[in-house]
């Protein structure tokens, strides 16, 4: 009798952490679908076809763990994010939206229902590794982001850095904007001979190199922690480190598609023996509330 | 760890490296835009396919005019695409492609332009008098904060 109860009691706690497990991926599924919906618009078939596939999905359980379903989502990611994304224009993120696509492809395909979401959290923590540790590679190739001028040119030049670069280097803000209209003019001359004098970028030069290395450290222990197997002391900070980035990056630097999909591999890759931990709400909160990365915060902070 | 499990653990991080390796090469053999191709360097290098110009250079009246690709929104494709990668191959193709417009001089604004019916440039540029397509990118000096462009192909 005792035995029974005991068996009764273990199926009942297998079931509910399934059932758990089940809700994570459906959420899991359900916000990368979300992206996918907003992002996957880059050209006319995409944004005829995506919409079709990805509504239903998104409400129906029986499309969203459809392999077809998903075959066919990453035949399109595949087919215009990585075979043909020399011929147009392709940011990095629509490359990380393929390989997560085909990550969750493989794992309906070859995994059981009770594997998929440990393959789907492991994948998830080695494409956030490498996507860290490439960046930190190009960076330590440029010589220009090693003397800071990269940021020295970029905030004096990019107006989704003028509030913050008119925050810290005093520099005014009409000044950025001359800047910002030289290079467009710059840009459509012609006549290449054409040149214009920058403003501002000593204001920031200090800024720009602490920036700089402030950025080599926080990606490097993002790519060390999420690379390394989950034994390593490091790897269970990395939690920390990529929470630090997501705080220090995002209010400042509007790269939404970029953010967006990070956090939502960040989500999957922190939940805890299928239960949320504090980092699962804290990427939720900030996948939520990134369209507030539009607002122009540190534009209005020059205004006081 | 059987074959299977083991491909299935680390066929997307090969694929995330094949594509960075792509991206080292080809920037350094082809000049290719740092930010593109998948090798995630991006906020790394000034140069990105935005901040550059590709256009194609004229010779008329003994004279050489360049026309900047991004004017013209009929080869908008064409200009991106040799931003992102000024192979001689693309190029090649490229400027193939803008032979089989008719380009003139209008004499008002002093410059090639596309021939359009309406228009009242009526100079026409013969085609062998379109040498060649160049893309530029930006050159920034920390040192004197001047800002030009410099020749990539």
């Amino acid at each position: 009798m005792k035995n029974i109860l005991r068996r009764q009691l273990k199926i009942l706690k297998t079931a509910k952490m399934a059932h758990g497990e089940e809700n994570i991926l459906t959420l899991s599924l359900q916000m990368l679908l979300i992206v996918l919906l907003i992002f996957m618009s880059d050209n006319g078939y995409l944004t005829i076809f995506m919409p079709v596939a990805i509504i239903p999905g998104i409400l129906f359980k029986s499309v969203r763990e459809n392999i077809y379903f998903w075959v066919f989502i990453s035949f399109m990611s595949c087919t215009f994010y990585l075979v043909r994304d020399l011929d147009g224009y392709v940011p990095n993120h629509k490359h990380v939206f393929a390989y997560v696509i085909l990550m969750i492809t493989i794992s309906l395909l070859f995994k059981s229902k009770t594997n998929r979401l440990t393959f789907i959290k492991k994948q998830s923590k080695y494409i956030i590794g490498l996507i860290f540790l490439f960046a930190l590679i190009g960076k330590i190739l440029a010589p220009e982001f090693l003397n800071g001028s990269f940021f020295q040119f970029t905030n004096t030049t990019d107006p989704r850095f003028f509030g913050f670069s008119s925050l810290i280097g005093h520099v005014d803000f009409s000044l950025l904007k001359d800047n910002e209209q030289n290079l467009s003019m710059l840009l459509n001359t012609n006549n290449p001979g054409e040149n214009f004098l920058l403003h501002g970028p000593d204001g920031i030069k200090m800024f720009g190199i602490i920036i700089s290395y402030w950025t080599i450290f926080i990606e490097g222990m993002i790519a060390i922690s999420f690379c390394m197997p989950s034994r390593f002391l490091i790897a269970k900070y990395r939690n920390i480190f990529l929470v630090t980035f997501i705080l220090t990056t995002y209010p400042i630097a509007t790269v939404t598609g970029f953010a967006i999909i990070l956090t939502t591999l960040g989500f999957m890759q922190s939940i805890v023996e299928n239960k949320f931990s504090w980092y699962s709400w804290f990427y939720l909160m900030v996948y939520i509330l990134l369209p507030l990365n539009h607002f122009p915060f540190t534009r209005l902070l020059t205004m006081f | 760890m059987t074959t299977k499990s083991a491909l299935l653990k680390t066929i997307i991080p090969i694929i995330m490296v094949f594509f960075f390796i792509r991206n080292l090469v080809l920037v350094e053999t082809h000049h290719m835009d740092s930010w593109m191709g998948g090798g995630m360097r991006m906020f790394a290098k000034i140069d990105k396919m935005i901040y550059r110009v590709a256009g194609f250079e004229v010779n008329y009246n003994n004279k050489t005019y360049f026309v900047n690709l991004r004017n013209i929104p009929e080869l908008e494709e064409e200009d991106v695409a040799a931003r992102i990668l000024p192979s001689k191959n693309r190029l090649n193709k490229i400027l193939y492609k803008v032979k089989e417009y008719d380009w003139c001089y209008n004499i008002n604004t002093e410059s090639i332009q596309l021939k359009k019916d309406d228009d009242t440039c009526q100079e026409l540029i013969k085609k062998d008098a379109i040498i060649k397509l160049k893309v530029y990118a930006i050159n920034y000096n920390n040192q004197s904060n001047n800002v030009d462009l410099k020749q990539l192909n």
